[in-house]
This record gives structure tokens, sequence and C-alpha cells, in this order.
């Protein structure tokens, strides 16, 4: 029997670690940790799911150890979502002010805003996020809260975030073949942003970029609202696949070196050192000068695309308050002048805020955005649709698919045991 | 007589314009100048001025934004077409790290070879101390002119300081850095004058001085007196200005132009060529010689030397350590692409400042597989679209197909990540070849 219901287990399926977080709201109001789990993914690239079962693995370790040490049963999940399919774009609804006086009440707010969510998107598509924006009133004055306020049109600005149904939709259906319920679904740009955003750079605009292992995601909050958030389909991986290619070393082995050595800019004077690898039987040396070259052209990229993207939304030039790193890529060194020498703005490395038992294990950038996924779901209530991520298999279907499994494998073992050429 | 034009855009351009007319003035020659802020124009004396923007700009500068700068020479196109008809050669001189020069710089070179003009830029990047912007906007301005210009000779005027010293007093600092370019522009019309013993057109010097490079320079020495084919070699080894080639073997292309005395001999030559040669065995030599009738024991050696590829990274010629100097891409066409072939490439990139792409067979030869090349038709402003009575070169000039397979490594068979028309998941490095050190790109 759980000792308190209204707990969320926070879960990312990253593309390099699997991350859960069992947290609850204390009486203030603050996240309140309860548990943690973090374990090596497989079977992701780039944000997707490419193999379910090994996933589906990771996510029951992943899950115990985080039921364990909070000693409390997973039930509602906070699932952050992210791929290089999610982007963002804003959307304006507008609805005529009927009423005689031409005051707006409440219902006024509400047709605007349903009005706004009406889109046409391809049917593939999953929104994940509607963000109000401003209200307009007569196609003019912009204002936070129009009700009591007089006009003949009302028009509501929405962000809305959208990503491809099937891809969120693998996810979800996973978990609810676990048993487990999806209670939200967050983006993990607006979840990291929602951990370690302080109210004053929210107000005066922040851009907020969570260096993932398989996709960077970004968010620009901005008048205490998220302005803008998509997600590149870069990553750490990414970083680590160059420095393979450049060094002609494994991909594991470049993640080594990238990890002990790596490093945001260089300067040609450096003079060059070069390590020795690891590999056994390795004579090889490689140089460093090279090693960084290659990841700082890679991290610098990745910013000036995130770059590119909020020029287009015409919002670079209103990041006051900073750019903010988040996950693992922000421990590179020096990340962050780097970010600020992209951006022209100071960067720093996020710190996570507000919250309470937090255990200095994962007081980590890299938990920003499952720690979000939480704090999001509890800012945000509200469920996503019942029928989302198609019906869980029933036990019975379970049963019959691991039945016909069996039987097959068992049907092929005789084949091979009668015919031992 | 070919008629030639020299352009100066921006402050820089404009202040190195009215210095090269104050300094050196040719009598057939026209120097010309563009600039947004009202002042700095009417402060130079100069042949004919346009102020760009005039009506946006309210005589003001651009404030360093290349953005402004493109929208407004992109309004002035019918004027500037009409000056580039019946020109042969324009030097196009700007100083890259701010708003007019690096914004406008790469369309008016475009518009210029729509005209039918061969379009020369010199270009100053700035000092470090201007700092990270300036850089970076440079290197953007950089990219758009390898394509767009004939030939390209930036100018590092961080070089200028290490080799000067840092105690030379701010003008004569800036006189020098016009003064490189008062060379480069002679040295350049001195190359392809007729009548010559050995002779060097502009189809020449647009083999070595196009298309990207991480260093490339004009340099002249001369030599009087005895033995002067041994003394020339010396002074180019021990020149402060060639101090940053470390490594001479890694030279692309080099044009030499020979110049000297009635009683120059071919043994002299032949002494020159060969000290060259041995000294740089890959590059792709281009000799030229012509004979001055007012010299007598006096030889001079100009050379227009080109190496890498890539951008000249702020730093890099700054630092006296740049031994490692790609010898990847000599910028030369080799042969004209095909329309078609240059749209499949450029479908496939959708890149204005793509990259270009090499392969280096066994023997290490280094072989063109596409040459780079402005695209008129295929970048999106208006103004770029060639003029079809006029053309004296192949303008519609587009790159080739790359042959080498890109790399994804593990990203073979996921869904490519496609970005600003690049595909994300290919090693950046490959993409930019931007890499000092090139022993890298051997087996990719």
């Amino acid at each position: 029997m759980p000792r308190n219901s209204g707990y969320l287990l926070g879960l990312e399926i990253g593309v390099r670690y699997l991350r859960a977080v069992m947290a609850d709201l204390d009486p203030v109001g603050r996240l309140r940790v309860l548990g943690v789990g973090e374990e090596d993914s497989e079977g992701c690239r780039k944000g997707d799911i490419i193999d379910v079962p090994q996933v589906e693995a990771g996510l029951r370790k992943v899950i115990a150890e985080a039921e364990q040490t909070s000693d409390l049963e997973a039930r509602r999940i906070a699932l952050c979502f992210s791929g290089d399919h999610v982007s963002g774009f804003t959307h304006v609804g507008s609805h005529p002010v009927l009423s005689s006086s031409h005051e707006i009440t409440s219902e006024d707010i509400r047709l605007v805003t349903r009005n706004a969510r009406t889109l046409s998107l391809p049917p593939e598509s999953y929104v994940a996020h509607i963000v109000p924006q401003l209200f307009c009133l007569d196609g003019k004055t912009q204002v936070a809260n129009p009700i009591g306020m007089l006009a003949k049109r009302l028009d509501l600005a929405t962000l809305i975030v959208h990503a491809n149904q099937h891809r969120v939709g693998t996810s979800v259906h996973l978990l609810k073949n676990m048993h487990l319920d999806v209670h939200r679904l967050v983006f993990k740009g607006i979840a990291s942003a929602s951990t370690v955003v302080t109210r004053d750079q929210e107000e005066l605009g922040v851009l907020v970029i969570d260096l993932g292992a398989g996709t960077s995601d970004f968010a620009f909050l901005a008048q205490g609202k998220v302005k803008y958030a998509a997600a590149v389909g870069v990553g750490g991986d990414h970083v680590t696949n160059d420095l393979a290619c450049a060094l002609k070393v494994s991909f594991d082995e470049a993640e080594k070196l990238k990890l002990d050595y790596g490093r945001a800019g260089w300067s040609p004077s450096e003079t060059d050192e070069r390590v020795p690898l690891e590999a056994v039987g390795s004579e090889r040396t490689v140089s460093l000068k090279i090693l960084r070259q290659v990841m700082t052209m890679r991290l610098e990229e990745t910013f000036e695309v995130i770059l590119s993207d909020l020029k287009k939304q015409g919002l670079e030039s209103l990041i006051h308050a900073g750019v903010i790193l988040c996950g693992g890529g922000s421990r590179v060194p020096h990340i962050e002048d780097l970010a600020s020498s992209v951006f022209g703005r100071p960067a720093r490395v996020a710190r996570t805020l507000n919250l309470q038992g937090l255990d200095p294990e994962i007081n980590r950038p890299e938990f920003a955005s499952v720690l979000g996924s939480v704090k999001f779901a509890f800012a945000h209530p509200g469920k996503i649709k019942e029928g989302f991520g198609g019906k869980a298999n029933s036990s019975f279907q379970i049963a019959a698919k691991w039945a016909t499994g069996w039987l097959q494998r068992l049907k092929k073992k005789n084949q091979h045991d009668s015919n031992p050429s | 007589m070919k008629v030639i034009r020299i352009l100066g855009l921006g402050g820089a351009g404009l202040k190195i314009a009215s210095y090269l007319k104050r300094n050196h003035p040719q009598d057939l020659w026209e120097y010309w100048g563009a600039d947004s802020d009202e002042s700095a124009l009417g402060s130079v004396q100069l042949d004919r001025k346009w102020a760009i923007g005039a009506k946006s700009s309210r005589g003001l500068g651009s404030g360093g934004d290349p953005e402004l700068a493109r929208e407004w020479v992109e309004e002035m196109a019918p004027d500037f077409n009409d000056a580039f008809k019946d020109v042969d050669l324009v030097f196009v001189l700007a100083g890259l790290g701010g708003g007019i020069g690096g914004g406008s710089a790469a369309r008016i070179s475009r518009m210029a070879t729509a005209q039918g003009a061969f379009a020369f830029v010199l270009c100053a990047l700035p000092f470090d101390c201007e700092g990270a912007r300036r850089s970076r906007q440079a290197r953007d301005a950089m990219r758009e002119l390898f394509l767009a210009a004939d030939g390209l000779i930036p100018f590092q005027n961080q070089r200028a300081l290490s080799v000067l010293g840092a105690d030379t007093p701010l003008k004569d600092a800036l006189d020098c850095i016009s003064e490189k370019f008062h060379e480069a522009i002679h040295g350049l019309v001195g190359l392809q004058k007729r009548p010559a013993m050995m002779e060097l057109d502009l189809a020449d010097i647009r083999s070595v001085a196009h298309g990207s490079a991480t260093f490339r320079t004009l340099h002249s020495e001369t030599a009087e007196g005895e033995d002067r084919p041994a003394r020339l070699m010396e002074k180019l080894k021990t020149s402060a200005w060639l101090s940053s080639i470390e490594d001479w073997g890694q030279i692309d292309s080099v044009l030499v132009g020979i110049e000297g005395g009635e009683s120059i001999t071919m043994r002299e030559i032949d002494q020159i060529m060969e000290g060259l040669q041995s000294s740089m065995p890959k590059a792709r030599v281009f000799p030229g010689a012509h004979m001055r009738s007012d010299w007598s024991e006096k030889t001079r050696l100009t050379l227009l030397i080109s190496c890498g590829s890539g951008l000249p990274w702020e730093n890099d010629l700054a630092s006296p350590a740049q031994s490692e100097i790609s010898h990847w891409i000599p910028a030369s066409p080799q042969k004209q692409p095909t329309v078609s072939e240059g749209w499949a490439r450029q479908a496939l990139s959708g890149l204005e400042a793509s990259p270009e792409w090499q392969s280096e067979d066994q023997e290490g030869n280094t072989s063109n597989l596409a040459a780079p090349g402005s695209s008129p038709i295929a970048t999106n402003s208006g103004s770029t679209i060639p003029n079809q009575s006029v053309t004296k070169m192949e303008i519609l000039e587009q790159p080739l197909l790359p042959m080498d397979i890109p790399q994804h490594g593990r990203f073979e068979k996921s869904e490519p990540t496609l970005r600003m028309g690049e595909d994300l998941d290919i090693p950046t490095f490959i993409r930019r070849r931007k890499l000092t050190d090139p022993s890298i790109f051997y087996s990719i």
C-alpha cells in the first residue's frame, strides 16, 4: 500500500541512459525527490526507439531501481520525449465577442482557446503542447488576461509543439504493455526549462538547451511563457561518431576519449599532445588537437543550427537573460564559452532549482529533463488522451503471443534435430 | 588594353581605394567607392561614388549588419549592372568584419561577373582584437565570396601585426596593409601584361585564386646584380610575409611571374623555376615571363600561392606554428562541369557555400573530382541571373557531384537529420573540410 498517492514517476528514455525519478510535491509546492534510477540505455538512436525488447528490459531495471529507492510502486508516469521530429510553431485563433456589451467572459476565453487549438496538421502529428501566449484585443492591444475587458474580436496566439504520433506512441504503448499509465507527455526541452530557469530569467528571455546523447532540445522562454521549443536530431552520439571517423577508432573508444579528453574550443597555437589508446595490443596514439577540433566543430554547428532556427522565428534578439545548458553535453569543459561565442550572450551550465530531498547524485545537469517532466506534470494537471499509444495488450494476448513464439521455436528445434546436417 | 576598375566597399574598402588613388594613381584606371555612410563617402576622393541604401540608412552606416547591406545592395542592382558593362577587370576591396564590406562584396562580385567582368576580391580580415562576432561575420562572408568571386585573396590584418611588430604606429600599420593591397593589384595586373615571352592570362589567375584556401597570398621579390636566381630564392625563404608557410611542399598551386631586363637568359628562368619546383613538388605551376626594356640587371619574381582548402581560421595564420596546411584541393576547375551535373550536386547538397570534394588516388596525386564554382541561378538573388548578351567568361559553372560516399558511421541506416540543406549525420569535419591536419582524410 503506497504511503502517499500524489507521487509520479518521471521517466526519460534516453539514447545513452534511461532515467527515472520518483517524486511528489511537499506542502509548500516544491518538488520532493523520493527515489532515483539510472541505467545504460540500448536500442535507441537519435531519440527514437529502434529495438523495443531491449528498451523494455532496460526500463524494467530502471523502474525497479526507482521503486526500490523510494519504496513506492510506479503507477503514473510523466514521460519526457524527444526526437528530430519535434518542432514548434505559433498558431493564432480568433473569436468574435458576441455579447451586447462586448465584455470578455471566461466563456470567450474558452472558445478562443478552442479555436486556437483547431488546426490542420498532418494526420500522423501529435500535438504535445499548446501554450497560450498573449491575447490580442481587436488586433491591437496585447494583454495577458482579458477577462472583463471590452473588445469586438479576441485573438489568441498559441505555441503548438508537435511530434510524430507513432514515434511518441511507441514508448507510450511499450509502457502500457508494462502496465504503467503514462499520465503526461512532456517535450524534453520544455521539461528541462521548467527546472533550470528562474522566474527573472523566464521573464527576461532565456534559451535553454538540453544537449542529450541523441538529440539537442531547446526551449526559448520569455514573459513567463514558453515562446518556442524544438529539437535537433544531433547530440553527443554525433560527437562520438565524428571522433570515431576522424581518429579511426571504434565507437566505444571514441566515447571514452571524448569523456576523458574532450573539450569545446581549441587554439591553433596550443602544442599538440598525443594520448595512447587503451585498446589491448594497440600502440597507436591520437592527437588531442584533432580530437578537440572535431568536437568543437560539431558542437559549434549544433549551436549554429539552433541559432538559425531561432533567427527564423525572429527570437534571437530577445535572449536577454542568456543561454542555459543542461543535459550530458553540458559537462564538456568550456562548453559555455563556445555557446556564448555562438549566441553572443552569456551562457552557463544549469543548476536544478526548487527541489527538496535532492541527492547529490542527481543534482546533475543530466537530470534536468526527467525532474522537469515531473515538475511540469504537477504544474499542468491533466492527462493525455485515453487511446493514445493504442490499447495495451491484455494478459491473454501476451500469453498467446508468448505461446505462439514458444511453439515456433519448438518446431524449429525439432526440425533442426531431425536434420542434423 | 583592359578596362580596369578598383571598387572599395564599406569603410575599410573606401580607405584603401582612396589610398591607392592618392599614392599610386594610374591614368587609365578608375577608382570607385560604395558605402552607406555618407560622411565616409564625402571624406574620400574617388572617381565615382555610390551611397548604398540611401533611402533607408539615413546617411549612416549599416551598424555592422551584413543582412541589411545585402538588402540595400540588391536595391541598387541596376546601377551596379550599368557600371560594370564594358569593364574587363574589377578589383573589389573590402574589410569583411563589418556590415557593408562583408554583406555586399559577394553580391557585387556576382553582379560584375554576370556583366562579363572578371571580379577579383581583395579582402582584409579583422584583427583578433576586434572580437569573435566580427571574425564570425568575416568567415560567413568568405564562404560566400569563395563561390561568388573569380579570385579572392584574403589578407589577415593580424598577420601584418605579427610581421610589423606590435609597437608599430597604427597609421603605419594601416598604410602597410593598404600597400599590400597595392602590391597585390599591381602584381596581378603585371602578371598578365602583354606582350610577354611566356604568357599568363586571367584564366590562369583564376585557376590559382578561385575557390577556398586556408592560405593564399601574392608576394613579390626583386633582386639585382649577380646570381639573381639564388638570391630570389633566399629572399622568398626568409620573407616574413611567407613565414607562415612552414612546409612549402604543401602548396597546391602557384602562379609564377618573372620580369627581367633584356639581358635575362633562359638559364636564369630555368634556375628560378627549378628552385621553385624542387621546394614545392606537389604544386601546379603556371609560369609566365616578360621583359622590361627599362631594366638591365634586375629581376622581379611575383608569386601567387594557394594552399589548403577551407577558411583561413582567424588564428591559424596569426600563429607562426601553422605546420599543418592541408594540401587538399587546389581550387581549380580542370574541366567545365555541365549544367545538369551541377544541378544534381545542388539538389544533393542544397547549399550555396558547398565545400569542394576531392579524392586522392593511391599514387598520392591530388585530383579534382569537382570544382567549386559560382552558381548564379541557384542562388536566391534575382540580380545574379547572367546577362545573356554579354558573357565573356563561363559564368554558369557549378560543382560536380561528389564521388566519395559520405560517411554516416553509426547513423548509417537511420533517418537523416537534414538542416540548412546539410545532412547533419555526416561528421561536421567532413562536410566543412576544415581540419588543419590532412592525414586523417587519407582513408575517407
